[in-house]
């Protein structure tokens, strides 16, 4: 047998049966038309129980009170104007309607307000929806029809917000407008503290779970990935695991341009240096012990790293980083003139600066090569 | 609306989209032995959306199914696990990238004796040992047929990470099969 169709019916075999799937769908009880009391939390639909069993209770006291034969017939009863009997009809009516027509109205006026305002802030948003008022504010959700599928991550307060819907290419797609009228995207509502608490929209998001359009997840943020999204104002957190060294965990950004004038640094007896060019110009090595978060030169100037020789060992053992950084002690046949070897290298008589530049420059060597 | 219509109109939703939505969940799951539930569970909302909303209410069938498993997805895991699932896909350890693609014959010298059946439960049960993510590209890759680029993107990692993965797998499928070896 080919090795290809070993594995594939390998494969299939873990897979799911399809057709028996079908049949389960199928054989379930047919879907039928929402009764959307049924769609209610329990403690809402205790409430909406309590409301319409009072609701009841009031109309047979008023009909009642017009005579018992209401109840059966109907047109009033004999003992009571039409005048006294017509009101306990129509009251509850008249209102509800109106008010029913006006809060649409009112939230469909919004949301037309949201569309025009972000729009003018150079967005194609095209639709919106509300997810609730709160304090103050509502808890809106849109996008525009760019149906280009778009994942985006945002850390706001300690919450790692997802958004992977379709609809929402410009950003996470969640937006606060004011009582006032004022309109803001969640992130500019609390860098503005237009919102002081998250909290509400965390809920929410949470109540809005099911709906079928709905694609917006929520975590608290924790580790050196949301350390990283947040100090690189970044959508991914593009850090691999290489070791521990001093109790704290090292990881590597897989990140970066290669090419350009490589990162370099001096730690200690150590010279450091990578071929991957990162946005910060770091050499895109970070610790964490889980509480304290840093890139490699903060670590080892707050004392958290000492063992540089531990951390060459890491580097040099992982195929994926042997490659790209170079760690190579210096004390012995160079002294830095930088950083906090400055005192160390007024004692130097001759002090090499050969090394480092060497290192520095081959690097850029194999960099533009690659 | 007509029961048969909703049945029919799901039939036609479900062979249209039961590969997309089952390569989807197969990437993005947490747990590979929970792809079946999740499947079943997307396409019971989209049998229940059709019954309530009308055989005519999906018009784009291939992105709404794909929204309702992502929900699916979200749902079945809580956000640690889903965390975890996260990383996973990031972290790396280890390996040359190296492009074995072109260094691996297309057949490989499994003992013709041993029978087939056995073997493929043998490898089968290897497999289910091996890391989610290991047992997410095994299957993209043979049951789904998606090519390393394609399995790549879908689960938002390198190339030369899922070669990596894959080729490992199927070199130590291998060691230990090829040559009659019991694990």
């Amino acid at each position: 047998m080919k090795e290809t169709e070993l594995f594939k019916q390998v494969a299939d075999r873990q897979m799911p049966d399809l057709e028996k799937i079908r049949e389960n769908i199928l054989n379930s009880e047919a879907p039928k038309k929402e009764t959307k009391i049924f769609h209610l939390k329990p403690s809402r639909f205790i409430a909406v129980a309590v409301v319409s069993a009072l609701a009841l209770a009031g109309t047979i006291a008023a009909v009642a009170s017009g005579g018992v034969f209401n109840l059966f017939n109907p047109k009033p009863a004999v003992t009571a104007t039409a005048d006294e009997a017509a009101p306990v009809k129509k009251t509850p009516d008249k209102p509800k309607k109106a008010n029913k027509k006006e809060t649409k109205k009112s939230k469909s006026q919004n949301e037309e307000k949201l569309v025009k305002e972000l729009n003018e802030k150079g967005l194609e948003l095209s639709w919106c929806e509300s997810l609730g008022t709160t304090e103050g504010y509502e808890i809106v959700y849109g996008g525009g029809d760019n149906t280009e599928d778009c994942k985006c991550k945002y850390i706001i307060d300690n919450y790692t917000f997802t958004s992977s819907t379709q609809y929402s290419p410009y950003g996470l797609g969640l937006y606060i407008i004011t009582d006032n009228g004022e309109s803001y995207t969640l992130t500019e509502a609390r860098d503005k503290n237009v919102i002081p608490d998250i909290t509400p929209v965390i809920n929410a998001i949470d109540e809005n779970q099911g709906r079928v359009d709905f694609d917006f997840t929520y975590r608290l943020s924790e580790g050196i990935e949301s350390w990283f999204l947040t100090r690189f104002n970044s959508n991914v957190a593009t850090v691999a695991k290489l070791g521990k060294v001093d109790g704290f965990t090292i990881y590597y950004n897989l990140r970066g341009t290669k090419g350009g004038t490589a990162p370099a640094e001096t730690l200690g007896d150590y010279s450091i240096s990578t071929t991957r060019v990162k946005r910060d110009y770091s050499l895109g090595l970070y610790v964490s012990d889980g509480s304290r978060f840093g890139d490699l030169t903060e670590a080892y100037n707050n004392g958290w790293i000492t063992d540089l020789t531990a951390l060459e060992e890491e580097l040099d053992s992982n195929p994926k980083t042997r490659n790209v950084f170079t760690i190579q002690k210096t004390a012995e046949t160079a002294t830095e003139s930088d950083g906090e070897e400055e005192t160390q290298a007024e004692d130097e008589t001759e002090p090499e600066t050969e090394a480092p530049t060497e290192a520095v420059t081959e690097q850029e060597t194999e960099a533009e090569s690659e | 609306m007509g029961e048969n219509t909703v049945t029919s109109r799901f039939n036609e939703i479900y062979d249209a989209t039961n590969k997309q939505a089952l390569t989807f969940i197969t990437a993005k799951c947490g747990n590979v032995d929970d792809i079946s539930d999740i499947l079943q569970e997307t396409y019971m909302e989209v049998y229940k959306v059709l019954g309530e909303k009308g055989a005519d209410y999906i018009e784009n069938d291939e992105a709404f199914v794909i929204r309702i498993a992502k929900q699916k997805v979200y749902k079945h895991y809580s956000a640690l696990e889903k965390r975890k699932s996260d990383l996973s896909l990031t972290v790396m350890t280890g390996g040359e990238e190296i492009d074995l693609l072109d260094e691996i014959p297309d057949e490989m010298d499994l003992e013709d004796s041993v029978c087939n059946s056995e073997l493929v439960e043998q490898i089968g049960a290897y497999i289910k040992k091996k890391p989610q993510d290991i047992r997410r590209i095994f299957y993209l890759r043979f049951s789904l047929d998606l090519s390393i680029k394609e399995i790549a993107e879908m689960m938002e990692t390198s190339e030369s990470n899922i070669k990596n993965k894959l080729y490992r797998t199927i070199n130590e499928i291998r060691d230990f099969y090829g040559k009659g070896e019991a694990v």
